[in-house]
């Protein structure tokens, strides 16, 4: 087996429809260790969850997985049928989404879900099957576990409800979880304890960590390392703290000082990237960030970057990047 | 700190706003009580000309309904609002027409907010007719463009419906809509949270410079203190329909003072840090029934005995209002 719990190569995500074909995962590479937590960013229509679907098989028509390969412990699960991927969602790999009440059965106790999954996916008993959810509640932090276990979904309040969410994610003790905007619609004091819980049960579980978002201030406080993306491929990539100080992608650097602060200098006017995020159904000709780049040139407009190797450990798919990684500055330091 | 003598274009005293919760068929049958949502508790604060006064607090914590009460979309239970000098409180709909179109409204989706059906140019014109700041279609037709124009817009795109503009461009025709009938003030809700990081600046910028181009005032409500910070002088610190923390800006985010507020301020997350503090435990307490003593007791970690018992009042410590019984004199 590889150094890698998870190597993703060339991945390309098409979705056929009637306007034309979009390419909303175009060429995508990335490896992820055990226990490592990678932050995908980037803004809407990034490729950023459609990617994380394509990990799972979860692409349904008009969308296929055109080509690629993602291989999760040495086997390539674009290979596998839909019964052996149903074995593996949720046991090795699982995965919790943005909106915590959608993804619950309103219909059904916490208790019969956390325990569907249990069911579904270890040996145990029903009595200890009751057991670990009562385990698992307590280890996401809901008081009095044992009661709540009859209670339903409208029952929690958001952040509770994320939690639950959580538990079952946790339940099969997957080896990769991929958590897709998870706290986007919690209030900031849950979203911090909710980053807080799955930092440490990661840390715990052991488990790998795909966080999807298009928050860079999350990202930079969770992820050890981090894939940016921009119109379905990834533009950058690196050690959290160093992309986040030294970008060296005109895209990424655009992003970070887009941001306000919350400390230091406050200038009147926020750096801001020109234009908008391309329609995918009408991408430039060459990078897709030129029209919006101040480092373009001629060779941009024409020829799409490969991704290459700048520092150690850093790559970027850019025929200028901002040089030797400049500090991310203009503002707010 | 609220400036009578100063030249304030918006002053609200001790606003109270309340909803009943609708009972059910069976609640009537067994007689249970009609439930009170107390959504804002006795709320003031004043905004001067020209200057931007934010409100921020999480989910439920009262800052939109403040909001909405204040421009009079809701009716104030108690309390007084005086906008330009004119005591609006109790004005009739009739009487608010001619304030209305001094204080307008920019809203957080901007693919709800705007009518699919109209045309852009309608859109923008409507208001401008509906309440005759132009003398006719004419006079609203060049307003219109200019407005487009001032927001960024191409005059051949009037014609478009909103749904062939991205979020960030509806956001934008949303300000050219609210700044049709040459308001003063106006109350903008969560207006980039919607948005995309680097269209959020975009509008963020936009707003400002309309701010100085026009010297609008305006009523900030937002849940992202980085974006709070960036475009406030002053502000307020809500919480369970309370101010618990109000002053300006650098004294508040250089030391906050209020346990919540620091709390706040330690989980939004940063570029700049490695790792949060740790996080507030605990939820926010149903606005059914408020606690008698402090709203925050029930998640502070400096609680003494004195809170679960008094309702601590907003006093001036250190250049601000500080709600808190860490910090009154008693």
């Amino acid at each position: 087996m590889s150094e890698y719990l998870l190597e993703v190569r060339n991945l390309q995500t098409r979705f056929e429809l009637f306007r034309g074909t979009v390419k909303a995962v175009d060429g995508v590479d990335f490896t992820l260790r055990e226990g490592e937590i990678l932050g995908l960013v980037g803004e809407s229509g990034g490729g950023k969850s459609v990617t994380g679907f394509s990990l799972l098989g979860l692409i349904d028509p008009p969308g296929r997985i055109a080509a690629g390969e993602v291989i999760f412990r040495g086997e390539n699960l674009l290979e596998k049928s839909e019964e052996e991927m149903r074995r593996i969602r949720g046991k090795e790999i699982s995965m919790i989404f943005q909106d915590p009440m959608t993804s619950l059965n309103p219909l059904q106790s916490i208790g019969r879900q956390i325990g569907e999954m249990l069911a579904l996916h270890t040996p145990l008993s029903p009595a200890d099957r009751r057991k670990r959810s009562i385990e698992l509640l307590r280890e996401v932090g809901i008081p009095n576990p044992e009661d709540r276990l009859e209670n339903y979904p409208h029952q929690f309040s958001g952040g509770m409800r994320q939690r639950v969410v959580i538990a079952i994610a946790l339940a099969a003790n997957p080896k990769l979880i991929i958590a897709d905007e998870p706290t986007t619609a919690l209030d900031v004091t849950v979203q911090a304890q909710i980053l807080a819980l799955m930092e440490n049960l990661v840390k715990r579980f052991g488990s790998a960590l795909i966080l999807i978002t298009h928050d860079l201030a999350v990202v930079s406080e969770m992820t050890h390392r981090v894939a940016v993306m921009y119109c379905g491929r990834v533009v950058e990539e690196g050690p959290t703290r160093e992309l986040v100080r030294h970008p060296f992608h005109p895209y990424t650097k655009g992003l970070l000082e887009s941001i306000p602060r919350l400390s230091g200098e406050r200038s009147r006017r926020l750096p801001q990237i020109p234009g908008m995020v391309p329609s995918l159904f009408d991408l430039p000709p060459g990078c897709s960030f030129a029209p919006r780049c101040g480092y373009a040139t001629d060779l941009c407009r024409h020829e799409a970057p490969r991704m290459r190797a700048v520092a150690p450990g850093r790559t970027v798919s850019c025929h200028n990047p901002v040089q030797g990684g400049e500090e991310a500055e203009g503002h707010g330091r | 700190m609220a400036g009578s003598g100063r030249n304030a274009l918006l002053e609200v005293t001790d606003l109270v706003q309340s909803f009943s919760q609708p009972r059910g068929i069976l609640d009537r049958l067994a007689g249970r009580p009609v439930k009170t949502v107390h959504a804002v508790n006795g709320v003031s604060f004043d905004i001067l000309r020209g200057e931007v006064f934010s409100l921020v607090g999480e989910s439920g914590c009262g800052k939109s309904t403040t909001a909405r009460t204040v421009v009079r979309l809701l009716e104030p239970k108690a309390g007084r609002i005086v906008f330009d000098g004119e005591d609006i409180t109790a004005y009739s709909p009739s009487r608010m027409m001619p304030v209305r179109k001094k204080m307008q409204m920019i809203f957080q989706d901007p693919y709800a907010s705007l009518n699919p059906r109209q045309r852009i140019k309608d859109i923008i014109m409507e208001p401008m007719l509906f309440h005759r700041t132009v003398s006719g279609k004419e006079e609203a037709e060049s307003r219109m463009l200019s407005l487009l124009d001032i927001v960024g817009f191409r005059p051949e795109q009037a014609d478009r419906y909103p749904h062939q503009f991205s979020g960030g461009q509806r956001q934008r025709i949303g300000i050219a809509r609210a700044l049709a009938t040459n308001p003063s003030f106006i109350v903008a809700d969560e207006p980039v949270s919607a948005l995309d990081v680097s269209i959020q600046a975009q509008v963020l910028n936009l707003m400002m410079d309309l701010r100085d181009e026009f010297g609008l005032s305006y009523l900030f409500i937002a849940h992202d203190l980085s974006v709070v910070r960036h475009v406030t002088e002053r502000l307020g610190i809500m919480y369970l329909g309370f101010i618990v923390e109000k002053g300006d800006r650098d004294s508040i985010f250089g030391r906050p003072l209020h346990p919540y507020t620091e709390a706040l301020l330690a989980a939004a997350p940063t570029l700049d840090r490695e790792k949060a503090a740790a996080p507030l435990q605990g939820d926010v307490p149903s606005p059914i029934t408020l606690p008698p003593g402090c709203p925050f007791a029930g998640r502070c970690p400096r609680k003494m005995e004195v809170c679960d018992a008094r309702r601590p009042s907003l006093l001036p410590v250190e250049g601000r209002m500080v709600a808190c019984h860490l910090y009154g004199e008693e």
